[in-house]
């Protein structure tokens, strides 16, 4: 197993800040991060990653202002601002 | 000098980039579009360094002169030979295509059942691509349930990182033994299932037969599954069930076909009744009903890599023969090896297909309160009482109850409702069509992008 | 009108109008069967959007029957219809040279009762953020609202089958049969089914069920485009349209009909915009003569983008998820056949809504009753009268 990679900066999601690493998604840093969460359904129930391929769109987050986004299909840049929870309809 | 006929790949993953080899080695000038920056799909997904057949490495040695169409999502198709491509920040292309080769993958077959839905509940396919591409796992006690031998590589990539795994599997032990002499005249498949056992073994992941997580429970995210054993049928054993304090599920019944622009396309669509699967109906040379469209990999009938990467070849190879690019006597000696090494490639596959298939059972565990269609948030109990007035039909279910209106236009929901439909309610697959309409754009497009007014 | 044998109706369509007609048909003590040739909103009714609504420059007799349609909804919605009915007005949009036009057309609304104002600038960007800020004033009609229609649609079939009636899909109605002059059974792919009505309510296909009779009857396909955004809840406050709507609506009414129908002229784009509960914006409009042809159009798509990004600069960067194509029922004078006709007794039209099917759904058919059972109707309905058109010849 290689050993430890570097951080290439960080991300803040709900205003903490998670590490990044090279080649990784949004969906993939949070997961890391134990951020589970990633939206509120129609109803209100709590969602997160679910396929993790781009396909069910239950990994929506806001990032830098900007809804819908998927997160495990967003490659994550250093100083995103991601907020969960979005609002449902 | 001629212009080179022009093929399109879509898919990038071992059965497209094996056809976008073959063709470009017979001078087709080839494009593959696929909708992530590396190639290889999901299957080489933190495999990059593999130099087997149908990998991205063995691929960039192979085809140098292949353009690769990164970031790009096939959004309509809305002339024959023109496909639109969106890459994000970069506008929707027109690709125009002398020949197309439709090699667009599977994603894992949706279970609903009770806290499908939770936080910690992803796929199996999900989870691996998570643990091998990231090095990330959804939780620290896993439960690592489905079927298939599909869920042994997922409990391998999820201890290898550090998870306390337990897997339930829906089959008697006794399936997965009787597959022991299929596996054995594979000598790569035995060695990685071997490893998988042995590590499995070494890091006492618990293996249950006969089994199925009847709920997942928790408040936030997931806290605990249950567990049932289940008879042939799948059918819960009452009396059977114990819980266990879990905090991530990973769910894996098996893969189906993305057969949206297949559809959009208009190819036919084929049924298999008894393992619950569809797939793009092609002649023995990978051509579908549409002319110069081939077809490869997972969209065909779910069969593994393997499988992917010789149908890719055979593709490549047929869509320059149908350009005139390759002599008859050429082409037929070819097509009769890749096709030898098609029938010994897809008896594992097939094998699984029909071992590890859907049963009855699966159908039944989703109680009134389960979602249905995670966009719309949609209950199963609308979909029953829904059913009072309406025909049971996907279309009719859909229309009454808005599964399969969201976002995902129903690329989740709409595989499980015409099961649960079959298993619960008589209704029966029309003959060569998947009954979900898709309609323009295949995948969700800015509109001004996507758009342009011509008046 | 001779008296019917009670509890004995067929309706023919199982969109909104059929459906609506079936409820209110069974709750006054018909027996009622509703065949549907597919399944329920299988039409319109599920490729539309969700306007309940009027024009302001509609004449007085139409106008007071939409409004009784938009008050019935209201009704409807208080009494507890889950239908996502929301009720909270339209915004009309027009050039700054029809403002005059406008503020007249309101105040003739307010003459009869209806609630609605003008919008100053201030007013609007407060009213409605997501409009273009070079849009300075605008009028709000309080008493338009919308509705699902395929929820109304499956209310309507569950509240009949309550009352009663009964319900098959996938049963296509193949004949009439006729003795001396009157309805005695329909005809269908699953079976004869002996009745002395039919109440035809088959959208854009009621003049294939007229041939079935030898009548001509005057409703075309007019095709309509919708596109469907990703979930963006409450971009939109109100139900968005611009007053070129009502233009589009009288260009296709101005055509000339053929022997073979309607002669198709230019398509017409006007922007009809509106939030669903769910978060997608729908977007339309579009107006053409296509046949029963329901594939999308690229460029009109593109046409009615480019149109709606006029009023709410935002929307053209939305992402799309969907797009469809409907076909509204259209008549030759913009009016519904709403009543019995005089060349087939038994046989009642409710068709012909054009592109005002959903408002009109509920008085349709409780004119449809009343009308059916002998009963004084709540409006004069001889402007709609299926007979003000000759509907025989060969």
């Amino acid at each position: 197993m290689p050993g430890p990679r570097p951080a290439l900066g960080t991300i803040t999601v709900d205003g903490r800040k998670l590490d990044i690493f090279h080649g990784d998604t949004l969906g993939a840093c949070m997961m890391r991060g134990s951020v589970l969460t990633t939206r509120r359904s129609r109803t209100g129930q709590l969602r997160g990653l679910y396929c993790a391929i781009g396909v069910c769109n239950d990994c929506l987050v806001s990032v830098n202002g900007v809804g819908n986004v998927r997160a495990c299909m967003t490659a994550a840049e250093p100083g995103a601002r991601v907020d969960t929870g979005q609002d449902p309809a | 000098m001629t212009v080179p006929k022009h093929l399109v790949v879509v898919g990038g993953g071992p059965a497209g980039l094996s056809a976008a080899t073959r063709a470009s080695q017979l001078e087709m000038a080839v494009t593959v579009v696929d909708e992530y920056g590396k190639m290889g799909g999901q299957y080489f997904r933190g495999r990059q360094n593999s130099t087997v057949a149908g990998s991205p490495r063995r691929f960039l040695l192979e085809s140098p002169g292949v353009e690769i169409f990164s970031h790009g999502i096939v959004v309509d198709a809305p002339a024959h030979g023109v496909l639109s491509v969106w890459k994000q920040g970069g506008g929707v292309q027109s690709l125009t295509y002398d020949a197309l080769v439709l090699a667009t993958g599977a994603c894992d077959r949706t279970v609903a059942l009770p806290g499908w839905t939770l936080p910690g509940v992803l796929t199996a396919g999900g989870a691996s691509t998570l643990a091998k591409a990231y090095g990330v796992a959804p939780g620290q006690r896993v439960l690592v349930a489905g079927s298939g031998p599909f869920l042994l590589a997922v409990a391998d990539d999820l201890s290898t990182k550090g998870c306390d795994v337990q897997v339930v599997e829906a089959t008697p032990l006794g399936t997965s033994v009787g597959g022991l002499p299929m596996i054995a005249r594979d000598v790569a498949i035995t060695r990685q299932t071997i490893g998988y056992l042995w590590r499995l073994g070494l890091r006492r992941v618990r293996r249950r037969y006969a089994s199925i997580v009847t709920a997942i429970h928790g408040n936030e995210r997931v806290e605990a599954a249950t567990i049932h054993r289940v008879d042939q049928a799948w059918q819960p054993i009452a009396g059977s069930e114990t819980t266990i304090e879990v905090d991530a599920v990973c769910l894996g019944f098996g893969f189906v076909p993305q057969l949206e622009l297949a559809q959009a396309l208009k190819c036919t669509i084929g049924y298999w009744e008894e393992t619950s699967d569809f797939y793009v109906k092609t002649d023995e040379q990978m051509r579908t009903s549409q002319e110069n469209v081939c077809a490869a990999g997972e969209v065909t009938g779910v069969g593994g890599m393997r499988v992917a990467a010789v149908e890719g070849r055979l593709a490549g190879l047929t869509s320059a023969y149908d350009m005139g690019l390759v002599a008859k006597l050429d082409y037929d000696a070819e097509v009769r090896q890749l096709s030898r090494q098609l029938v010994r490639a897809r008896r594992l596959g097939d094998w699984v297909r029909h071992a590890y298939r859907p049963r009855a059972g699966l159908w039944t565990l989703a109680d009134s309160q389960t979602m249905l269609c995670r966009c719309e948030d949609v209950t199963m109990q609308s979909a029953e009482e829904a059913l009072a007035c309406n025909p049971a039909t996907p279309y009719a279910l859909k229309t009454a109850t808005r599964a399969g209106f969201g976002l995902c236009q129903g690329r989740v929901c709409s595989s499980y409702m015409i099961e649960w439909l079959r298993a619960q309610h008589g209704y029966r697959v029309p003959e060569e069509e998947r009954p979900w309409r898709v309609r323009p754009p295949i995948r969700p497009v800015p509109a001004e992008e996507w758009l342009t007014d011509e008046a | 009108m001779s008296t019917i044998r009670p509890k004995d109706v067929v309706i023919i369509g199982g969109g909104i109008i059929g459906a609506a007609c079936a409820e209110a048909l069974s709750r006054a003590g018909l027996e009622v069967v509703l065949l549907e040739r597919l399944g329920l909103a299988a039409g319109a009714s599920s490729a539309c959007q969700s306007g309940v609504g009027f024009g302001i420059s509609m004449d007085d007799y139409t106008l007071r029957l939409h409004l009784a349609a938009v008050r019935a909804y209201r009704q409807f919605a208080a009494d507890g219809a889950e239908v996502d009915y929301l009720h909270h007005g339209t915004v009309l949009v027009g050039p700054p040279d029809e403002e005059t036009e406008l503020k007249a057309g309101l105040k003739r609304l307010r003459d009869m009762s209806v609630g609605c104002e003008w919008l100053d600038a201030a007013a609007l960007r407060e009213a409605e953020p997501a409009l273009s800020p070079e849009i300075n004033g605008a009028a709000r009609i309080n008493e338009m609202g919308q509705v699902s229609p395929m929820r109304v649609v499956n209310e309507m079939a569950r509240r009949a089958v309550l009352h009663g009636a009964e319900i098959h899909t996938n049963t296509e109605l193949t004949g009439i049969d006729v003795k001396g002059g009157r309805v005695t059974a329909a005809v269908t792919s699953q079976g004869t089914i002996s009745t002395s009505t039919i109440v035809v309510a088959a959208g854009a296909w009621s003049r294939k069920i007229g041939e079935l009779v030898g009548l001509r009857v005057p409703v075309w396909p007019l095709k309509g485009h919708v596109l469907v955004t990703e979930p963006v809840p409450g971009m939109l406050r109100h139900y968005l349209t611009e007053t070129r709507y009502e233009k589009t609506v009288e260009a296709v009414q101005a055509v000339d009909l053929g022997e073979d129908g309607p002669q198709s002229g230019s398509p017409q784009v006007a922007a009809v915009l509106q939030n669903l509960p769910s978060g997608q914006m729908l977007i339309g409009s579009s107006r053409e003569f296509a046949g029963f042809d329901r594939e999308v159009n690229r460029n009109r798509l593109a046409q009615i983008v480019t149109r709606a990004g006029y009023l709410v600069p935002g929307l053209p960067r939305l992402r799309i998820i969907r797009t469809y194509a409907g076909l509204r029922p259209w008549t030759p004078d913009g009016l519904p056949l709403i009543g019995p006709s005089q060349q087939v007794e038994g046989l009642v039209f409710a068709t012909g809504h054009g592109g005002d099917g959903n408002t009109l759904a509920l008085i349709t058919a409780r004119l449809v009753a009343d009308l059916t059972t002998g009963q004084p109707t709540e409006i004069d309905t001889t402007p709609l009268s299926p007979d003000r058109f000759d509907m025989n010849g060969e």
